[in-house]
Parts: structure tokens; C-alpha cells; sequence
């Protein structure tokens, strides 16, 4: 029998089971549906901090990327990407201009401000101008520890550039904001009467704050057009809040909510994390984390994004393991590709990005970006669990465009911040992309505008968007199926 | 290593997208351009375009005023003018330059939020509320010193969710009644007590009278309310949460495109109200201040003084310098090692008791703060500073005793506020006193150098601070812009990340001599300071340090960035602010009397600025 996901469900958590790894486990698989509706359209953007040198990504899964191989039918990977437009146009610290450019393609507008939205911002706008039918409008979530520059973590970016929400790292509060409660009213009767009129005036009270956005982003605002922009990001988000006020019921489709239970509680792995570390991390602060720990934590993560996306949460989000320039202290010995790296030993007050890319570690960095693959491979094989079939038989991956990127290429024998041999991928994609390696020399943007060719948006990445550094994309037809 | 000669020369920092070369010595303090390491003089900008007078209240400033040539270096040592008024002058391409900025909303800061409801509806938010890891109000971010500033501001998914689950806590703890008692209206549930509590209420949250579409939208809900068989309290509760909400309360608004487009305005009575309430009271103006704004006589000079007089005898007058001196410090984020929540917030306490205690107690002016030795402390202060035992709670203590001590810059609230490693980054130490000192910001590293840091970072390992600014003074990729706040931080080398002192030596015996220089770019040399009294002495009367104290006031009274235009007006409000006796009363009037305060440049109802 069919489950509809209801808010109640979230509410009505039975309470007192703490669910720890492995998360699925408490997780009720749902047999496959017969339905024949589609998903609706879904965008994450994945992205790990320091690059995988070129030399280390041609090498195909005999490399770094070996964690990947299980979706090797389900992923495109591009080993020769440039990024050139952020350092020609961009000012900062070199990771940091980098990251403005990440997943939105043009170089940044000023330092820490990117040019435009991300991509999974542009998507959600285009296909919901008036708020996203789910519980959040997006989310970003993800491992990172150096808090200096909003570039090197932020990887959602507003429709007029600003830094958008900071990747929440902390699992059970993600689980909160993901599947949390806003609405108060007594869990035992949800139809007391109280209840009732509270989520009638909730609905009213919102209707009468958009009411006065759309007035002062309206022609009869007395607002110049940097104000009108503030307020219309601020109306964006009151969206997002309104949608997670309605019913549950109204807001789901049906179609896509089957059974869909989501646990009690999750907790935190990992006693030394600190989660909530809001200054410094970097250098002689830089938390030392045990890397299993760490990826456990990112794991959870997965689980919560997947399990967001199969209950129809939300469709929009980023994930985050490493920032920028993979400044995150190690510790623990990682082994892989019939080698070991040693971090407690490597990384005493320092980072990989000190320690193995700026010493010309290539070896070791071939195994940190080894070891940031094997944790986002994870995540991807989160979203590709079979037993969690949707409505046309196919997993979450499969009915998700993921894109995958990173800051840097090069390496392998030349020293640094190269901004060429640029590693990305797309996994899933609802079928529109041919499966494979691609190294030819193409333009982050390239991949982004022809990624986004299948769905049909009215405006792409926006026709002119380019214009300011005069890149005219080229499409890269022998991925589209 | 003994006493330390680096190499001095000019070099150039970056402000922005803004390139300039001025040749002032004034100007040539503040300019910052785009690149270290190249030379690049370039004009002054276009300077915008108006010269005009105050088209409303005769008494009110003039918008057009002068950086002019003929201005020394700084605030004069005695100050020529008392009036706001700066007169038409020109800039050194001889054009006029105005005064004036366009509008640009600006949402509340934390505490102007919290300090809001609590004065209009005597409601004081709950501490997780407060606390964005809870899902409470999100922390104001952004670049500078000042972190409530308009154009530093976004918006995330979490600003308007807390803001609706804040607004429904709150409301549910307002008492209906009473507030209807305090400001005149009815209790009946009915359309015309829901319509006077709307109105009073309202004129309260949004710093002006709502218009009757206001009213009616608001009216919406509370008559939705009594549909739902709720009474007037709960019908109140859902509207005012709704007013909570709106565009109105939460983001201050002024007509930008009202006037001729291109052109600088006035700001009407009900603007500067509300200005001066989020500058002096970090909150909404009260009755009185609306009343005086209501007939546009805040306009006029005497009134206007008046009423800031009046509201800086208001205890809500500490929550500015309270606000000032918690993001001038920046001790709440003190991240040295072993440092807890506990730390932090002692070393703020203390800091700003320390500052309020100059400027409200004290009577101390700007540059008192750079020499004063009265410390207002708390156990965790005083056992920084090793004074012993000095009780529970706050405390004045005079610390002369203490060379190591003198000035505010010397509390640990303000060293622990410098900068994240134990033994005390020289350029986190240096960019945080550059930004605040001489109010330039940290310049972006030029790419082409920045393998060469990360070399320089892994091959210094080991060495102490004094010896790495050495290897960097040494290095020309290095010096062009280190050489203009590193050699701020030699001065504050024998405190530790938490600002307790160390001594004369480092833990390995290497000396740590205080010599340094303040690098103002002045023609006459850059000035040198060889110990904590001469660095701070060199900061009480130099006039480019004390100009830029000024501009933070501008900047925190505009809530707007630093600019050239903030700089230049900087100059002139320094001169009134010594002329009327330096204290912080004369501060705040100058501000207030300025025209960067006073009008805006109308902006193009299409998005253009003319």
C-alpha cells in the first residue's frame, strides 16, 4: 500500500531510536512503483576541494578516479575542462576566485560575490519563478573547516551573486531543517482545532508579507534597483518558506511520495568533530579530524540528501566535501591504489593543500584525490540505491542531473594553481548524457550550458550572460544522447 | 635577532574596483589601488556631477562641499568651523563633489531586530532565538569592520524562516492589552480597534505612518483572524507577526527614485528619523522622534541637535557603542588557542565596558582611546593583564602601572580580536589594524604570487613572526603590500593570541622588539614607533589614523562602506568634531549634520544610476 509522505510522518517520529551508520538500515525500502510518472526535474552540484591533477584523471579508473567505476554506465567525466576565465578576470586568492566560478561559469563579479547563480539556483528560478512545490527550496550541506572566505565554500550562489546559504555540516541539524517540524501545534491530535486556525493564519499571514515584497519589488516601488534586488533574493527565500507551510499533502505529488519514512533521529558521527566551528580553520587552528570519521560524517550527509530527494524534500541543493583548496586537518593513514598516505604523520598543523600541493606531493595528492572521490562516489552510490526505485522504475541518481566539479587542474608535473586540465562530471541526468571520458579542451561553461540543453529551460544560462568576458559557448554535442 | 630595519618605500593598496592615484597627502593615506606590485597613476574619478543647496528647510545643510587642495593633511589642530554647513568647493580637478549616496535598503542587523521588538512591543527574544545554529536570526557576515552594513548584506533561506518562526514565538509573548493601553487603541474585535492597533503599532515598526494600502493589507489578517472565531489578542498577535515580516520592518527604505534622478535630495522628516534611531538607539525611533519628523522640523538644525542630545541622554544611546565596540574588536571572535564561548564573551564584555567607560563616563575623545590606561575589567580580564584578584563583575582599574599597557588597542579584548594563531599572526595582526586604523582593506593576493606565499608559508615553518617579516620586508614580491600593515603588528608582538603579555622574548629567547612604523603614505615619511607609548602616541595625533576614525562613524551612522566619498567627508566632519570639543556628542552631531547622513542621490526608477 502506498504511503503519502506527511509532515505528520516527520512529526509523529516515534522518538527514542537513535539511528546511527549505517543510516539505511532503518530506512523502510519501498518496493518499485508501477506508476509511469516522471520526476520531476532535479539538479545537485557536487564538488571537492584541490583538484585531481590531469595526468591522474586521463588515467581513468587505473587512477583517482577508480571509486567511480561502479557507475561507470551512469557518469561522464570530463578530465580537461578550463577555468581560465577565473583567474583573467578574477581577483582573490586563487582557490577562492575559483570557487566563485565553480558551477557558475562566469568569472566573478568582485571578490567573494560570483557572477551570477549557481546552477542549481538558475534551474530552481527557471522552473519554479513562484517557489519550489517541496519542503526546502534547496540545500547545501557538506564537510569543509577553513571559514575565511565565503568563495572557498560556498557553492550556492543568489540570482544577483551573493553568497547564498553556508554548507550546513552538522548531520542531525541537517535532518532538522531537512525533515524538522515548523509547524508547532499538538503532534498527538493534528486536527485540533487550534492547530487548524494556526495553519489558516500562517497561510494568511504569509500571503499578506509577499503581498508587501512583490509591492516593493513591483514598478510602484519607491526602490532604486539595487534595493529591489536585495528584496526580490529575500522574497525567493519567503517562498521557500511559504511552500514548507502548506500541507505536506498539497505540496507532494503523489506520484512521486510512496513510502517515504523518514527515521526518528539520526546522530553525529565522530566525537572531535567540531561541527560548529565558526572561525579560523586553517594553519595551527585547522581541526585535525580522523579521516574516517570525516567521511562517515559526509556520508550521513548522502543519506539525508539522497533520502531528500527520493521524498521529494526538496530537488535543488550542493554538497561540499573539502572547500577550495583542501584546507581540512587529517589524521588516520588512507590507503588506496596499492599505496598509503600517512596524514597524521603529513598534516601536523597544516593541510594537504600546504603539505602535498604546494610541496609538489604529487603522489600524495593522488591519493587525497583519491580519497575525496571514494567519498563522493559514495554519496552518488547513495543516490543509485536500487531498492529505492521511483515512479518510472529508476533510481534517484538516474532521475537526477548531478554535476560534479573541483577548483583545479594541472599538477602531475607542473607546480600549482592551473587553472587548465580541469576535472567534472555528470552522473544521472534522466538518460540525456552518453556515458564515458571526454578529454578534449572545453570551457567549464561548455559542460554547464550543455548539461542544461535537455531540459528545455527557456533562457540556458541566460542568452548574453557571457558577454562580459565575450565567451561564446560551444556545445558539446557528442554527450547528449 | 635584535632590532629589526626593514626597508620602507610606497607602494599601493586596492579599495574595491575604484583605481586612483591622489596626490594629497591626505589622500594619498587612503588610496588604495588595484595592484601591489604595479605602478599606475591614474585620475581622480569623475567627481558626480551636482552642485546643489538644500531645496527644503532653509536651515538644513548644503549637499555640496569640498575635499579641497588647500586642506592639510588630517584634521587641522584646531578646527575653523562649527557649522554643518560645508560650503561649495571642489575637488582637485576643480569640480564640485556631492555628498550624497543613493539609497539602498538595509535589512536589520541582529540587534537592531531584537532591539526593535523589544522597544515596540516589550518582548526580549529568547537566547536560541538568537542562535543561528538553532534556527534563530542568522548573524550579520560581510567584509569590514562593521558587519550591519547595507551593502554588505545577504539574504539566505534561514533569514526569512527565522524570522517567521521568531515573529510567532515573539507575538506570542506580547501583551495584547497592555500594548493597546500604551498606545491608545481599542480592545473590541472589531475592524476598528484591529485598524488602530494596525496604525499605531505600525508607525511604531515601519518609523512612519502606514498608507492605507498598508493598513488594509495587515487589516487582512487580523480580520482573517476573527474569522476563525479567534479574539482581538490572537487577532493582534497574527497581524503584528505579519508586520514582523514585512519589507517595512525589516529592511529600512527610503524613497530612492523620489526627485529627479541623478541629483541629491533631502531626506524627508520620517528618513532621518529613522536613521538616527538605527545609528543612536540600534533600534525604531520612539514617539517623540516621529512626532518631530511628522511636520518635517526635524529638518532644521536646532531641532535636530536637540533631538540627538535628547537621544544620547536615552540609555538606548549605550547600544551604539556597545555595537560599535563589539565589531571594532572583534573580540567575540577571539579564536586563541584553548579560548571558549566563556573567554569570548568575557573579553567582549570587558572591551566594550572599556570603551563605553571612556566615551560616556570618562568624557574621553577619539584620540584619548589611543593613550587612556582605565580599563574596565572582568576575573578573566584581570587575570590576562595578571592584576590578582579584583572581585566579581565589572571593574575600573587604571592600569599605568602596566607599560605594556596603554590604550584601548592594548586591551585583550581588542589583541584577541586580531587575528587566530597563538603566537600572534603579524598579517592578521597587521590587516585587522590596517582596516581600522587607516581604513583600508586587505588587498586580494595577486595570483601570479600566490604559489610563492604557499612556498614561503611551508619554508618558514619554525620561525617566529618577527622573522618572517623579515624574510617578507626582504622579498619585493612580498613587500609591496605587506609593507603597508605589517609593520602595525611589531607593536603588539610580546602579547600572546589571547593578549596576555609574554615579555621581551619568545619562548626559544628570541627577542621581540616592538619597532615599527604606521604606514600613512604621509609625505613627510611614514611616522616610527619604537615602543607601545611612542605607537600609540603616533596614533592620538596623526591625522590620518584619527580621519579614519571618523569615517568609521560615518560608516556606522550610514550603514554603508567606506568610500571616497566617506574619506573626503571624513576630513570635514573631523574638523567640526574637533571644533565642538571632541567628545563623542560633538562626533555624533557632526555625523549627523553631514550630508552623506542627511540626503541621498535619487536613483533612476529603471536601475541606472544617472
Amino acid at each position: 500500500m502506498r504511503k503519502i509522505l506527511s509532515r505528520r510522518t516527520f512529526l509523529h517520529g516515534t522518538g527514542g531510536v537513535l539511528v546511527g551508520l549505517p543510516f539505511l538500515e532503518e530506512m523502510r525500502p519501498r518496493s518499485a512503483g508501477a506508476q509511469d510518472a516522471e520526476p520531476p526535474m532535479r539538479l545537485i552540484t557536487l564538488f571537492f576541494g584541490l583538484g585531481v591533477a590531469r595526468d591522474e584523471s586521463t588515467k581513468q579508473f587505473g587512477g583517482p578516479l577508480e571509486p567511480y567505476q561502479p557507475l561507470e554506465s551512469k557518469m561522464a567525466f570530463f578530465t580537461n575542462l578550463e577555468l581560465k576565465q577565473a583567474h583573467d578576470f578574477g581577483s582573490g586568492e586563487p582557490h577562492f576566485k575559483v570557487g566563485d566560478v565553480v558551477f557558475v561559469g562566469d568569472p566573478q563579479k568582485r571578490e567573494y560575490e560570483a557572477s551570477g547563480p549557481s546552477l542549481e539556483q538558475l534551474v530552481k528560478k527557471e522552473l519554479h519563478p513562484d517557489g519550489v512545490p517541496t519542503l526546502l527550496g534547496s540545500k547545501s550541506i557538506g564537510m569543509w573547516f577553513r571559514t575565511g572566505s565565503v568563495s572557498q565554500y560556498t557553492r550556492h550562489w543568489n540570482q544577483d551573486g551573493s553568497p547564498g546559504e553556508r554548507p550546513e555540516r552538522r548531520p542531525t541539524r541537517i535532518f532538522e531543517q531537512m525533515f524538522g517540524g515548523l509547524m508547532s501545534g499538538n503532534p498527538a491530535n493534528p486536527d485540533d482545532p487550534g492547530d487548524v486556525a494556526a495553519r489558516h493564519m500562517r497561510r494568511s499571514v504569509l500571503d499578506s508579507v509577499i503581498g508587501e515584497y512583490q509591492h516593493y519589488t513591483s514598478d510602484a516601488s519607491p526602490l532604486g534597483a539595487e534595493s529591489k534586488a536585495k528584496l526580490s533574493v529575500h522574497l525567493d527565500n519567503i517562498r521557500n518558506v511559504e511552500t514548507r507551510l502548506a500541507p505536506v499533502e498539497e505540496a507532494i505529488d503523489d506520484a512521486l511520495a510512496q513510502e517515504c519514512t523518514v527515521p526518528s533521529s539520526v546522530t553525529d558521527p565522530g566525537t572531535d568533530i567540531p561541527y560548529d566551528l565558526d572561525q579560523g580553520g586553517s594553519g595551527g587552528s585547522a581541526p585535525i579530524i580522523d579521516h574516517e570519521d570525516f567521511a562517515a560524517a559526509f556520508q550521513i550527509q548522502a543519506e539525508l540528501m539522497a533520502l531528500a530527494l527520493r521524498c521529494d524534500a526538496l530537488r535543488f541543493g550542493s554538497m561540499l566535501f573539502v572547500g577550495a583548496g583542501g584546507h581540512v586537518g587529517l589524521r588516520g593513514t588512507y590507503s588506496a591504489l596499492g599505496d598509503s598516505v600517512d596524514f597524521t604523520a603529513d598534516l601536523q598543523g597544516t593541510s594537504p593543500h600546504d603539505a602535498y600541493f604546494h610541496n609538489n606531493r604529487w603522489d600524495k595528492c593522488r591519493l587525497h584525490a583519491h580519497y575525496c572521490q571514494a567519498n563522493l562516489a559514495s554519496a552518488l552510490l547513495a543516490f543509485d540505491d536500487p531498492n529505492y526505485l521511483e515512479s518510472n522504475g529508476k533510481t534517484v541518481l538516474d532521475n537526477t542531473l548531478v554535476i560534479v566539479g573541483t577548483d583545479y587542474g594541472g599538477g602531475g608535473t607542473s607546480t600549482g594553481h592551473i587553472p587548465e586540465g580541469v576535472f567534472h562530471a555528470i552522473a544521472g541526468g534522466n538518460g540525456h548524457f552518453r556515458p564515458g571520458f571526454y578529454d578534449n579542451v572545453y570551457n567549464v561553461i561548455d559542460l554547464y550550458e550543455t548539461a542544461l540543453m535537455p531540459y528545455q529551460l527557456s533562457t540556458g544560462m541566460g542568452a548574453g550572460r557571457h558577454a562580459r568576458f565575450r565567451y561564446t559557448p560551444k556545445e558539446i554535442t557528442e554527450l547528449l544522447v | 635577532m635584535g632590532t629589526t630595519t626593514y626597508p620602507r618605500r610606497r607602494s599601493f593598496l586596492r579599495d574595491g574596483s575604484r583605481v586612483e592615484w591622489l596626490t594629497s597627502t591626505r589622500s594619498a593615506a587612503v588610496v588604495l589601488l588595484g595592484a601591489c606590485l604595479v605602478a599606475c597613476a591614474s585620475e581622480v574619478p569623475a567627481p558626480l556631477p551636482v552642485s546643489q543647496s538644500s531645496a527644503q528647510g532653509g536651515s538644513t545643510a548644503s549637499v555640496t562641499t569640498s575635499v579641497g587642495g588647500s586642506t592639510s593633511a588630517g584634521l587641522p589642530t584646531s578646527g575653523s568651523s562649527s557649522s554643518s554647513s560645508a560650503g561649495g568647493g571642489t575637488s582637485g580637478a576643480g569640480e564640485p563633489l556631492v555628498f550624497s549616496r543613493p539609497g539602498l535598503a538595509a535589512r536589520l542587523s541582529k540587534v537592531e531586530y531584537q532591539n526593535s521588538i523589544f522597544d515596540v512591543l516589550g518582548v526580549s527574544l529568547l537566547p536560541e532565538e538568537l542562535d543561528a545554529s538553532q534556527g534563530g536570526i542568522p548573524d550579520d557576515t560581510g567584509d569590514g569592520v562593521f558587519k550591519h552594513l547595507s551593502d554588505n548584506q545577504t539574504s539566505v533561506e534561514q533569514h526569512p524562516l527565522a524570522y517567521f518562526q521568531v515573529a510567532e514565538a515573539a507575538t506570542g509573548r506580547v501583551d495584547t492589552t497592555a500594548l493597546a493601553g500604551r498606545l491608545g487603541a481599542c480592545t473590541e474585535p472589531t475592524a476598528d480597534c484591529g485598524t488602530a492597533i494596525i496604525q499605531a503599532v505600525g508607525r511604531l515598526l515601519f518609523r512612519r505612518p502606514l498608507e492605507q494600502r498598508e493598513v488594509d493589507a495587515m487589516l487582512s489578517v487580523y480580520n482573517d483572524a476573527l474569522g476563525q472565531q479567534l479574539d482581538y489578542a490572537e487577532a493582534t498577535r497574527w497581524t503584528v507577526m505579519a508586520m514582523l515580516q514585512t519589507p517595512q520592518f525589516l529592511f529600512r527604505m527610503e524613497r530612492e527614485t523620489v526627485g529627479e534622478p541623478g541629483q541629491p535630495r533631502d531626506l524627508d522628516g520620517y528618513e532621518p528619523a529613522a536613521r538616527l534611531a538605527a545609528f543612536l538607539w540600534v533600534s525604531v525611533p520612539d514617539d517623540e522622534l516621529l512626532t518631530a519628523a511628522s511636520d518635517q522640523s526635524l529638518l532644521q538644525t536646532d531641532v535636530l541637535t536637540a533631538q540627538v542630545q535628547r537621544m544620547l541622554a536615552d540609555p538606548k544611546a549605550q547600544r551604539f557603542t556597545e555595537v560599535f565596540a563589539t565589531d571594532f574588536s572583534r573580540a567575540r571572535f577571539a579564536s586563541f588557542e584553548g579560548s571558549t564561548d566563556a573567554d569570548r564573551t568575557a573579553l567582549n564584555e570587558s572591551v566594550v565596558a572599556t570603551f563605553q567607560n571612556h566615551f560616556w563616563t570618562e568624557s574621553g575623545s577619539l584620540a584619548d582611546l589611543f593613550t587612556t590606561t582605565r580599563f574596565v575589567v572582568n576575573p578573566t580580564v584581570a587575570r590576562i593583564l595578571d592584576l590578582g584578584t579584583t572581585g566579581q563583575g565589572l571593574q575600573t582599574v587604571d592600569v599605568a602601572d602596566l607599560p605594556e599597557r596603554v590604550g584601548l588597542l592594548s586591551h585583550p579584548g581588542m589583541i584577541a580580536g586580531m587575528g587566530d594563531r597563538v603566537t600572534g599572526s603579524f598579517v592578521n595582526r597587521g590587516k585587522y589594524l590596517m582596516e581600522r586604523l587607516l581604513c583600508r582593506h586587505p588587498i586580494a593576493v595577486p595570483a601570479s604570487i600566490a604559489d610563492a606565499i604557499e612556498q614561503f608559508n611551508a619554508d618558514t615553518t619554525g620561525l617566529n613572526e618577527h622573522e618572517r617579516m623579515e624574510i617578507r620586508m626582504s622579498r619585493s614580491e612580498c613587500w609591496g603590500c605587506h609593507s603597508q600593515f605589517e609593520p602595525l603588528a611589531p607593536g603588539f608582538s610580546r602579547f600572546d593570541g589571547a593578549g596576555r603579555y609574554v615579555g621581551e622574548a619568545d619562548a626559544d629567547g628570541k627577542p621581540l622588539p616592538l619597532d615599527g612604523w604606521v604606514p600613512t603614505g604621509e609625505a613627510g615619511g611614514d611616522p616610527q614607533y619604537s615602543d607601545m607609548t611612542s605607537y600609540m602616541q603616533i596614533l592620538a595625533t596623526n591625522p590620518v589614523v584619527q580621519t579614519c576614525m571618523t569615517e568609521h562613524f560615518i560608516d556606522f551612522a550610514t550603514s554603508r562602506s567606506g568610500d571616497e566619498l566617506g574619506r573626503a567627508e571624513a576630513e570635514r566632519v573631523g574638523q567640526v568634531y574637533l571644533a565642538n570639543g571632541s567628545t563623542l556628542s560633538a562626533m555624533v552631531s557632526a555625523v549627523v549634520q553631514s550630508p552623506l547622513f542627511r540626503t541621498l542621490l535619487v536613483s533612476s526608477a529603471t536601475g541606472t544610476q544617472p
